[in-house]
């Protein structure tokens, strides 16, 4: 296989050292999420009891299990990300090693968009989930300051990327079939 | 393939090793082996002009149609 010069400069070294950095906070999230998770669902009372300081209306367990709900959407939105930066870095390090056009990067461009896609998708059901919590828990009790606002439909932005990546997949399999055809010219 | 190449023939003729033509026509020995074992999928004009003026020979001296045997 032909191997060209390897490109190891400023743009693929701080693109590494931001993905490795990322993905360092993201398990921290994941981590979070995790004892943060069975930690609220174990105190149910306790975070009803602070629920019902701040709200009019005192919510019962239901709305401890539902914010439980959010948080594994959270969780699995964070994982879905890990699983796309995963993919990103092993592109960004085939770059680094000079050989791009191959069919496994065309595949990892397919897992990305994929992830992105599911993104949107759990993104659109946290924000009905998150939206309805806030529905029943209703007024917030006039001494104390609290606002929350839910942003959570399909974002547009998302979509494209997703059709980016695929089409950037299909890209990449044409180039890896170039690189073959080159391979075998002498 | 039904194109073969002729290069063992040719290198006879000119009296000439595989690695001298390699060195001759600034292709590597294991590139030119693909060539002469009929492993190469395509052949550029520039490599097919250095070994016919190395091999003093004409394009059609060193390829050869060959038809496969129908099926």
């Amino acid at each position: 296989m032909t191997q060209t010069k390897k490109p190891n400069d400023i743009v693929l070294k701080s693109t590494r050292g931001l993905l490795i950095f990322t993905k360092w906070l993201l398990v921290l999230g994941v981590v979070a999420l995790a004892i943060g998770i069975p930690t609220i669902l174990l105190f149910t009372d306790k975070v009803a009891t602070a629920l019902a300081d701040v709200f009019v209306t005192p919510p019962g367990s239901e709305v401890v299990w539902m914010i439980a709900g959010i948080m594994v959407f959270g969780a699995v939105m964070l994982l879905l990300t890990l699983f796309a930066l995963g993919l990103l870095r092993r592109i960004v390090d085939s770059v680094g090693e000079g050989n791009p056009f191959t069919r496994i990067n065309g595949t990892r461009l397919r897992g990305m968009g994929i992830a992105v896609l599911a993104i949107q998708i759990v993104t659109f059901f946290g924000g009905i989930l998150a939206t309805t919590i806030l529905a029943i828990l209703g007024e917030v009790k006039p001494d104390r300051d609290f606002h929350l606002s839910i942003d959570g439909g399909i974002s547009l932005t998302g979509i494209m990327l997703a059709l980016l990546l695929v089409i950037l997949a299909r890209v990449f399999d044409r180039g890896a079939d170039m690189q073959d055809e080159l391979e075998g010219t002498i | 393939m039904a194109i073969t190449v002729k290069l063992d023939d040719l290198l006879h003729d000119n009296r000439m090793t595989l690695t001298e033509l390699a060195e001759r026509v600034d292709i590597t020995l294991a590139n030119l082996s693909i060539l002469k074992t009929g492993k190469a999928k395509a052949m550029r004009f520039s490599t097919l002009e250095a070994i016919c003026r190395e091999l003093k020979c004409q394009p059609g001296d060193l390829l050869r149609y060959v038809p496969a045997d129908p099926e």
